[in-house]
C-alpha cells in the first residue's frame, strides 16, 4: 500500500524560527489522522506544506508517491485543503460559491454538495459574508468534500462550530470519507474531538513531531502506572511523564507490556491521557520503534 | 476561471465604464458646445463688436470662453485616466486577493495558480485596453477640435495639458497597459492593496516625467538650429508646429533643439513601444512572483 502523505527530514523556517522541523512520517491511505499540539506546534505549516502553499526548506514531502511542487498542477484535483481561516469570495452567494467550485475542480459532486448545504439548513442564494462564521466553516468544508479529492487536509475544521454542528459535519465527512476511501488528515487542539473519528495520531511540539502513531497501537503501547510515592519508575521502563501527590506517583510508561511490580498498578489510559502526557514532557518522543522489541512501528507502515 | 474572474470585477468594471463614459459625454458636450458657439459667432456676428452689450453676440462669446475653460481641464483628466487604470483595476487584482487569503482558496482548487494569474492578468488588461482604445480614438478627434492652449488649438507633438502628444495617438494606450501592469505586479510583490497604489502613482508620474523629459527627445534625432540662425529659426517656428526640446551646443555652436510635427509618429511609436514592453516585463515579474509565494 503506497502512503498517502510521506515526510522526510521535513522542515520549514520562517525567518529566525522554525515552524516545522525533522519531521519524519509516512502516513497510509484510507486512514483518518488527527493532527493534535498546542498553538505554533506547527499543525498548520505541515498541512500547508502538503497542500502545496507552501515550500519545504528543508527535506521532501510527497503525496501520494510523487514530490508535492508548488507550481505544479498534478496533484491539485486529488488534494482538498480547508485552511483555518476557511477564505471564501465574501460577494459571492452560497450558489456561486458552489459555481466555482463547479467550474475550477473537474471530479466535482454537485449534487452531494447541494444535499449536505440542505442538511446543514445554509440557504443557497444568501451572501458568503453575511453568513455566520460557523456557516462560513460549513460551506468551507462543503466546497472541499465536493472537489473528491482522495486525500483531504482539514485545519481546524470545526473550531469555530457549537457542539451540536460539529457532530453534525463530522458525521457527512465521516460518512464522505468512509464510503469513498478518502485518506485524511484534520487537525484539532481537542483531543476526544478527534477520538472518535481518527485512527491515526501525530503529536506536534515546538514544531516537531512527538508522537505519530496508529490509536490502536499508541493505547496498546502506553500504561498507566499507579505507586507509591517515590522518584524511581520500577526498573526496565520508559517513562513519558509523571505526576506525584503526596500519597502516590503516576507514570505513564511506553512498552509493549507493563512490567509490573508487587507496589504498582497497571491502567489502560485514554487518548487524551497519552497525549497530555506527551505534551507536557516535550523531551519525551515516540517516533522510536517501541522499546522491549514489540514489532509495532509507530510511525506508519501497516495500518 | 473566466467566469471567476468576470464575477469578481464585473462591479469594478462597471464602475471604470461610468467614470470613463462621464469623461466621454463631457468631452462631447464641450465639443459640441465650443463649435456650436463658434459658428454662431462667424454667422451672424461682426468682428471688433463682439463685446457690445446688447448684441446676442455677448451670449455666444460667453458661452465660447466657457467651452475653452473646460477644455483646459479635460487633457489633465486624460492624463490622470492612466492612474485610474492602474489604481482600481491593477492594485486589487492580487493584493486584494493575499489581503482576504482568498489565494489560500484559489491555489487549492483544481487550477494551476500560473494559469489563475495570467487568466486574471489578461481578462482585466483586455478590458483596459479597450477603455483606453475608446478614449484614444475619441480625444484624438477631439484634440484638433477645441482649443486647449489658450484660444487655438495646441500641437500634437508637444506634451503636457496645452499639447497633444500624451493624450493622442497611440501613447495613450501603451500608457494605460503600463499604469494596469505596474498596479497588478506591484500588488503581487507587495501583496497589499494601499501599498500597491501607492507605489503604482509614485512610480507612474516618476515613469512618465523622467520619460518626458529625458528620453522622448532622444527617440528621434532632433532638429537644430544655431542661435545666430534667425532667418531659418523664425521661419520655422509655427506653434502648431514643433515641441521646443531646449537649447544648447552641437560641437561649438549653440543653438535650440527641436522635434518638428512630421517625426510625431516616430516618437509616438518609440514610447508606445516602450512602455508596452515595460508592461510586459511586470508581467513576467509577476509571473515569477506568484510560482515564487508560499503561504
Amino acid at each position: 500500500m503506497t502512503a498517502a502523505l510521506e515526510a522526510d527530514g521535513l522542515g520549514r523556517r520562517y525567518r529566525t524560527t522554525w515552524g516545522l522541523r525533522d519531521c519524519t512520517l509516512s502516513v497510509p491511505e484510507g486512514t483518518v489522522t488527527g493532527l493534535v499540539g498546542p498553538n505554533g506546534a506547527g499543525k498548520s505549516t505541515l498541512l500547508r506544506l502538503a497542500a502545496g502553499l507552501s515550500r519545504p526548506t528543508a527535506g521532501t514531502v510527497s503525496v501520494f508517491g510523487s514530490p508535492v511542487q508548488p507550481n505544479g498542477s498534478d496533484h491539485l484535483d486529488r488534494v482538498g485543503y480547508l485552511d483555518q481561516f476557511h477564505p471564501l469570495y465574501r460577494y459571492f452567494s452560497v450558489a456561486e460559491m458552489l459555481a466555482v467550485g463547479r467550474r475550477l475542480n473537474p471530479r466535482w459532486d454537485d449534487a452531494s454538495a447541494c444535499q449536505w448545504l440542505e442538511e446543514l439548513g445554509i440557504p443557497m442564494d444568501r451572501r458568503v459574508g453575511r453568513l455566520s462564521g460557523g456557516q462560513q466553516a460549513q460551506v468551507a468544508l462543503t466546497l472541499c468534500l465536493a472537489k473528491r479529492p482522495d486525500l483531504l487536509l482539514l485545519d481546524e475544521p470545526v473550531a469555530s462550530l457549537d457542539p451540536l454542528a460539529r457532530k453534525r459535519l463530522l458525521q457527512i465527512l465521516m460518512g464522505t470519507v468512509a464510503d469513498r476511501g478518502t485518506t485524511v488528515f484534520l487537525s484539532s487542539h481537542i483531543i476526544s474531538e478527534l477520538e472518535p473519528v481518527c485512527n491515526y495520531l501525530i503529536v506536534l511540539s515546538s514544531s516537531r513531531v512527538q508522537m505519530a502513531g496508529s490509536v490502536d497501537d499508541l493505547l496498546a503501547n502506553h500504561w498507566l502506572l499507579v505507586g507509591p510515592q517515590t522518584d524511581q519508575p520500577p526498573p526496565g521502563v520508559e517513562v513519558v511523564a509523571s505526576t506525584r501527590t503526596s500519597r502516590q506517583t503516576t507514570f505513564l510508561i511506553r512498552g509493549a507490556t507493563p512490567s509490573q511490580g508487587p507496589d504498582w498498578q497497571s491502567i489502560q489510559p485514554n487518548l487524551e491521557e497519552i497525549v497530555i502526557a506527551y505534551l507536557s514532557n516535550p523531551d519525551a518522543r515516540a517516533t522510536r520503534p517501541v522499546p522491549n522489541g514489540a514489532g509495532v512501528d509507530p510511525i506508519g507502515g501497516a495500518a | 476561471m473566466m467566469w471567476l474572474t468576470w464575477r469578481q470585477y464585473r462591479a469594478v468594471l462597471a464602475v471604470t465604464l461610468v467614470a470613463v463614459s462621464a469623461l466621454v459625454v463631457w468631452m462631447l458636450v464641450v465639443q459640441h458646445s465650443y463649435s456650436e458657439a463658434s459658428h454662431a459667432i462667424s454667422r451672424s456676428c461682426i468682428p471688433g463688436q463682439l463685446n457690445a452689450q446688447s448684441s446676442p453676440c455677448t451670449a455666444y462669446y460667453n458661452q465660447q470662453v466657457s467651452a475653452w475653460e473646460q477644455a483646459d481641464i479635460i487633457p489633465w483628466l486624460l492624463l490622470a485616466l492612466p492612474i485610474l487604470f492602474g489604481v482600481i483595476l491593477g492594485a486589487p487584482l492580487f493584493a486584494g486577493e493575499f489581503e482576504r487569503k482568498t489565494v489560500i482558496l484559489a491555489f487549492t482548487q483544481s487550477v494551476s495558480r500560473t494559469r489563475w494569474m495570467v487568466i486574471r492578468w489578461l481578462i482585466i488588461g483586455l478590458a483596459v485596453a479597450a477603455f483606453a482604445s475608446a478614449v484614444a480614438v475619441l480625444s484624438n478627434w477631439w484634440f484638433g477640435q477645441v482649443p486647449t492652449n489658450g484660444s487655438s488649438v495646441g500641437s500634437r507633438i508637444q506634451p503636457g495639458g496645452s499639447g497633444g502628444f500624451d493624450i493622442t495617438g497611440i501613447v495613450p494606450i501603451a500608457y494605460a497597459l503600463f499604469a494596469f501592469a505596474l498596479g497588478a505586479a506591484l500588488g503581487m510583490v507587495l501583496r497589499r492593496t494601499a501599498r500597491a497604489i501607492l507605489g503604482t502613482i509614485v512610480l507612474l508620474v516618476s515613469a512618465r516625467l523622467l520619460f518626458e523629459h529625458y528620453v522622448r527627445a532622444k527617440l528621434a534625432a532632433p532638429l537644430f538650429f544655431p542661435a545666430t540662425d534667425y532667418q531659418n529659426q523664425t521661419g520655422f517656428i509655427d506653434p502648431s508646429n514643433f515641441w521646443f526640446v531646449g537649447n544648447g551646443y552641437r560641437g561649438i555652436q549653440f543653438g535650440n533643439f527641436y522635434q518638428p510635427a512630421s517625426h510625431y509618429w516616430a516618437l509616438q511609436w518609440g514610447e508606445a513601444a516602450t512602455f508596452t514592453a515595460a508592461a510586459g516585463a511586470l508581467f513576467g515579474l509577476a509571473l515569477w512572483a506568484v510560482r515564487r509565494w508560499r503561504a
